[in-house]
């Protein structure tokens, strides 16, 4: 029954897409406010059948339905339900499922808050979402759908992936999606523009919301990635600059620029061509991370399938969105009104710096990405592009953007009095540089350029966002983000050249020193849990001899796919993290350990709170602190 | 042609333009090739097509029965093979929780000589039926040749 109401329920989605899209050239023939009212109604009946396709589909893991070969393969008796529930978008097909609820959520959430464009944009843009579902739809029916069936019915599931049965791992998938899809939005808007050939500025501070929305989630979604790989891995590390991590984060800097550009476009009515050509970029950025991790050309936990088939309609898809699209800007983007005179000495100039900046970026990091690709592909050679060319390219690139925040933050639209501007943020980088220095000096005791220049640009940023804080008395979406920025800033240069790392035998009994810490090893002791043994380790850690706290690193293997995992035990505090991991059995009485000092890497997840607090602002208005007076 | 006071401006916004590109794009070729790790498999380490004492990766199936830890230290010793020849590799440290015999590895680090290979990075990641693709490609091609002969 399961297999059948499934596909019916895609089936219909698929054809009320196609619908969707054919206004797109029925709204010349019927009543625009007709028009509007239909795309409304069947884009909401749209989310609602996929959304009950995706229920149905909870409904079978949760009733362990091994009928289905998506089930089955994911899922086991034994799981535990939170994450029979989170299997379902734990594998290729229910993601592309989750995918495309998603896309019909932003599609319906268009329709709901229309209410300052005009209806013509609208319908265009529904139509273009549309289509889009059509085609992730035709995808799951031909190539991915996890409605299958499958004979024999097993009695047991495979299991989920051990790797991915970690709470952080719950919404890590739905948030990058409503991220990565969220950019459809944009997407769409562009194409309708173009389409219409009309465009007013007042429209990009409607459209500024939904990539403040998509932003955000993105943010979230990176976020808990990451703190999901320093908590799950095992070591120690939170970005690892693997391509499909890069997959995710070529969206988000092409968003970031985006964000910047629209406001420049919305508050000068300047660079309008090019917020159009960046809302179709960071579409096909997002549809190009989609092909990188769906395709199964990369290797990673994140890389499910290893179909050819499925790589290639999405490749196929993703020339004719880009192809098209772009055609598209090129023939119509001159019809735009567009102007573009500014000064050097104003705000939109050094936007437009921050936009080349994210821009050049972005293409260093694609570039990284997909050498690799093309130099196997063409039979140049095998090889892979290490980590210290991603490492310098970030580190060259985004401390200019993060020194000229300041700057933006106090110059005004059109001209600047530069005199007075240079005054003060000369008061601040003084300040600055000397918080760097005594804080570089008494705390952390090292002299290094690269570390001193990141800290003093962060506190710089930091100290004219809290001024220009306290003279608005506005908690406003960009200084939140851009204090967080700085915060992310400080806890990358000190966790990054500050740690410490000991991998050592250890006896039980014996004791290790760390900075001013001892951790001594007690005892392993088996655990047995539902679907996993595992040895737990149990460490004490002393600060100078006084007693803090218990750790228990585990080492686990799961019961079906005899996967062993690593469970590190980590003990944080704002300026300081101490992780332990348990290594291997080296004999009866001693283990391989694993033991990490982490400075200030608290600070990542603290600036990434920040920075997702300043997004939900942007959406929701930003909130004015003498109101409540 | 005249220049024009408009040309003279947009020449200059050109010029500016492609200068940035170019300065840009050199830095980016630059880092790029500063960083590129080729990938070798055991049989082209035995052809001496393989640099000694450079970064490189090697990928091959362990050896079943070649792992050997040296008692009271990190320091761990195995061979890695593609079905043709066998390469040494030593590496101090965790090997991966999916490290095994008869498994499928990456490895990035150096050539001490034509014999050894001192690892700095091992992989192994995934479930058991994973194999890194370098190795599966590697493993399919003289599977054929060995089939052909």
């Amino acid at each position: 029954m399961i297999t059948e109401i499934g596909n019916i329920l895609l089936c219909v989605s698929a054809a009320l897409s196609l619908c969707l899209f054919s206004f797109i050239f029925l709204k010349k023939a019927i009543n625009i406010d007709n028009c509007f009212h239909f795309s409304k109604n069947i884009s909401l009946i749209i989310l609602i059948s996929l959304l009950s396709s995706f229920l149905l589909l909870s409904y079978a893991f949760l009733t362990d339905n091994f009928s289905l070969r998506y089930v089955a393969t994911n899922s086991n008796l034994t799981l535990e339900n939170i994450y029979k529930f989170s299997a379902v978008w734990g594998a290729h097909e229910g993601s592309i499922l989750l995918w495309v609820l998603v896309l019909a959520f932003w599609c319906f959430s268009i329709a709901l808050f229309s209410k300052h464009i005009p209806k013509k944009i609208i319908v265009d843009m529904l139509a273009i979402m549309g289509i889009l579902i059509l085609f992730f739809l035709l995808f799951i029916l031909l190539t991915s759908n996890p409605f299958d069936r499958i004979f024999p019915i097993p009695l047991n599931g495979n299991d989920l992936n051990p790797l991915l049965q970690d709470p952080g791992l719950i919404i890590h998938p739905p948030m990058l999606y409503l991220g990565y899809v969220g950019t459809s939005v944009p997407f769409a808007f562009a194409v309708a523009i173009l389409i219409n050939e009309n465009i007013k500025s007042e429209w990009f501070s409607w459209l500024r919301k939904w990539v403040m929305a998509s932003w955000m989630f993105l943010t979230i979604g990176i976020s808990l990635g990451s703190w999901w790989a320093y908590h799950e891995l095992g070591w120690g590390g939170w970005w690892f600059w693997d391509p499909v991590e890069n997959a995710s984060f070529m969206p988000w800097l092409a968003i970031t620029a985006l964000l910047h550009s629209i406001i420049v476009s919305e508050k000068r009515g300047i660079f309008i061509s090019w917020t159009i050509l960046l809302s179709i970029l960071t579409f096909s950025l997002s549809l190009l991370g989609t092909f990188l991790v769906r395709s199964g050309i990369l290797v990673s936990v994140h890389a499910f399938a290893n179909d050819p088939e499925r790589g290639l309609y999405i490749l196929v898809f993703l020339t004719i969105v880009i192809g098209l699209s772009l055609l598209l800007y090129f023939v119509k983007s001159s019809k735009l009104i567009t102007y573009s005179n500014y000064n050097i000495s104003s705000k939109e100039f050094i936007l437009l710096i921050n936009n080349l900046f994210l821009t050049v970026t972005t293409f260093a990091i694609l570039l990284g990405t997909l050498y690799p690709l093309i130099s196997s592909t063409l039979d140049l050679g095998k090889i892979s592009v290490g980590a210290p060319y991603f490492n310098f390219i970030f580190s060259a690139l985004t401390l200019p953007i993060v020194f000229l925040m300041s700057p933006a933050i106090f110059s005004a639209w059109k001209k600047t009095n530069y005199n007075h501007l240079i005054k003060k943020l000369g008061l601040f980088f003084m300040f600055s540089l000397i918080i760097t220095y005594f804080f570089l000096h008494f705390y952390v005791d090292v002299k290094n350029f690269i570390v001193f220049l990141a800290i003093v640009i962060a506190i710089f940023t930091i100290l004219s966002s809290l001024y220009k804080l306290s003279q608005t008395r506005i908690l406003s979406a960009n200084l939140i983000s851009h204090i967080g920025i700085g915060i992310l800033i400080i806890g990358i240069t000190i966790s990054n050249y500050y740690s410490s790392q000991h991998e050592v035998i250890m006896k039980k009994g014996a004791n290790i020193a760390i900075q001013e810490f001892q951790i001594e090893f007690n005892d392993v002791k088996n655990k047995v849990s539902k679907n996993y043994t595992s040895k737990v380790g149990i460490f004490d850690l002393y600060d100078n001899k006084d007693y803090l706290i218990s750790f228990f690193p585990e080492k686990r293997i799961y019961n079906v796919q005899k996967n062993v995992m690593t469970e590190a035990a980590i003990h944080s505090t704002l300026t300081r993290d101490i992780y332990v991991a348990l290594g291997e059995k080296v004999n009866d009485n001693s283990w391989v350990v694993r033991i990490y000092y982490k400075p200030f890497i608290q600070f990542l997840w603290l600036g990434a709170i920040l920075m997702i607090l300043g997004g939900f602002f942007g959406i929701f208005g930003n909130l004015n602190l003498f109101k409540k007076n | 042609m005249k220049i024009t006071k408009t040309n003279k401006k947009r020449i200059i916004k050109i010029s500016v333009f492609f200068f940035a590109i170019t300065s840009f794009s050199s830095i980016l070729i630059y880092a790029l090739s500063q960083n590129m790790i080729y990938f070798y498999t055991p049989t082209q380490v035995y052809n001496s097509e393989a640099p000694i004492d450079s970064n490189i990766r090697v990928g091959g199936m362990v050896k079943v029965n070649s792992v050997k830890k040296i008692n009271n230290s990190l320091k761990v010793n195995f061979t890695v093979h593609d079905l043709e020849q066998e390469l040494n590799v030593t590496y101090t440290g965790i090997l991966p929780d999916l490290f095994g015999e008869g498994q499928g590895v990456v490895m990035t680090g150096k050539l001490i000589s034509k014999k050894i290979f001192l690892a700095e990075e091992v992989l192994a990641k995934h479930d058991e039926n994973y194999m890194p693709p370098e190795v599966a490609d590697m493993m399919k091609e003289k599977n054929k040749e060995m089939f052909n002969k």
